[in-house]
């Protein structure tokens, strides 16, 4: 049966996770393109909190059912995703061109865990804390408007 | 108002009767009332009208199986078109992963075979006191040269730098099978309709696009004379080139056998649990519900 409600329903929903996934990889694509800082009190730190603080108000606006943890696992494995795809993408290219310069040295254990430290941990709490905020705000608002309207439930 | 509850202008009726028709729904078709799938289920006639309709099992409703073709002639139409754009957007797809994996692959493989072209053209400059070839440029060999000298040139390139599996590098190879496995993840939501036990013929598929398409571009062809780097790139093409994009053919196979699953699990955490009937063709095509 066609039906121009129900397509446009159906059309809806899959342009809105269409929507979500875009919005959750440019978030995780600013991030990942902020410099790691190199050092534990820095702006670039504040800048990595900052914008997973943002994508985590955002991401947990237009996702409510889902948990933040969820969502915060989801978003931080897009961030390595991306990381990794970066990083690869940098030897790709330096390796084209190693004519003209060296190509980088793979990276050492030690490289993978200051990237984890300076960069995905920081944009990840930022977006833990920042969707665990919405939801206890949406959450006293729902109270605050069934007060209101005198239901307590 | 009244006038149509007079005695005269009542339809007789009689109380609605249920039989089956003995066959069940094949196709997406969604109740009216609570868009469940109906797929699978009875056709029941309602008689004494005769109306053919199913019952949604999730909330009762009775929904038509026949109705007026609202939109006329427009309706097939605008159904063939998007079939054309589907069809047309599912082979942009295949061959723009291949073409993609194809740059890629030749990337890869640009440091394992650079020492190679030196390495012909010092022979052919060395062979160019031979009279029995034609040495009229530096920068394009014999290509009877090439095929008499080519096989040890190749050997004592292979013996020295290593020219085939070993030589390529395992990061990158990586990092390609990771981006190909991407891809076959968004392969496995457009190519929805295909069965999870047929999907591993697409990743073949591409392998061997790509596989066509760098042999044909590097052939050596039937001229006196050949550029050294086309030389190069022809020995890198059937040296290197099959495990490179081997590498990426494996990624995509995972990410198009994975792919359902974790587009399933992306709609159980990213749509509300209203709408996820909406696209639960992600189930049904592997027969989940």
């Amino acid at each position: 049966m066609w039906g121009p409600r129900r397509s446009i329903r159906i059309l809806g929903s899959r342009a809105f996770l269409l929507a979500t996934l875009c919005l959750a990889i440019t978030t995780v694509g600013f991030n990942a393109s902020m410099p790691t800082s190199t050092t534990l009190f820095s702006p670039w730190i504040l800048g990595q909190l900052a914008f997973g603080l943002f994508a985590g108000g955002i991401m947990r606006i237009l996702v409510p059912t889902a948990t933040s943890v969820s969502l915060t696992v989801f978003w931080m494995s897009l961030l390595l995703l991306v990381v990794i795809l970066e990083g690869w993408t940098s030897l790709l290219i330096s390796d084209d061109q190693s004519v003209y310069f060296m190509p980088p040295p793979p990276p050492s254990l030690p490289d993978i865990a200051h990237l984890f430290g300076y960069k995905v941990l920081p944009a990840a709490g930022g977006f833990f804390v920042a969707a665990l905020s919405v939801s206890t705000a949406r959450e006293g608002i729902r109270i605050a408007i069934n007060r209101r309207r005198g239901d307590d439930s | 108002m009244s006038a149509n509850h007079s005695p005269e202008n009542e339809v007789p009726t009689s109380s609605p009767r249920e039989t089956q028709t003995g066959t069940r729904l094949i196709g997406t078709r969604a109740c009216l009332r609570c868009h469940h799938e109906l797929d699978g289920q009875p056709i029941i006639r309602i008689e004494p009208e005769g109306l053919l309709v199913a019952r949604c099992p999730e909330c009762g409703r009775a929904s038509p199986i026949l109705e007026y073709p609202v939109l006329g002639h427009w309706g097939s139409r605008l159904g063939v078109s998007l079939l054309l754009l589907y069809i047309v957007i599912a082979v942009a797809a295949v061959l723009s992963v291949a073409g993609a994996c194809f740059g890629i692959a030749l990337e890869i493989t640009e440091s394992s075979y650079r020492g190679l072209r030196t390495l012909i053209q010092s022979k052919w400059d060395a062979a160019s006191g031979d009279s029995a070839f034609d040495t009229s440029n530096s920068w394009e060999a014999n290509l009877a040269w090439w095929h008499e000298r080519g096989p040890g040139i190749i050997a004592e390139f292979d013996a020295t730098q290593g020219l085939g599996l070993s030589s390529l590098p395992i990061l990158e190879l990586g990092g390609f099978a990771l981006l190909a496995a991407l891809f076959g993840v968004i392969w496995a939501g457009l190519f929805a309709g295909v069965r999870r036990s047929r999907l591993w013929i697409l990743p073949i598929a591409s392998y061997l696009i790509s596989m066509g398409l760098a042999i044909s571009m590097t052939r050596l062809g039937d001229g006196p004379l050949i550029p050294i780097y086309w030389i190069a790139d022809s020995v890198r093409v059937r040296s290197l080139l099959p495990f490179t994009l081997l590498a990426g053919t494996v990624g995509l196979e995972i990410g198009i056998l994975m792919g359902r699953p974790v587009l399933r699990m992306l709609t159980r955490l990213l749509l509300p649990p209203s709408r996820q009937g909406d696209v639960d063709f992600l189930w049904r095509v592997d027969r989940k519900r």
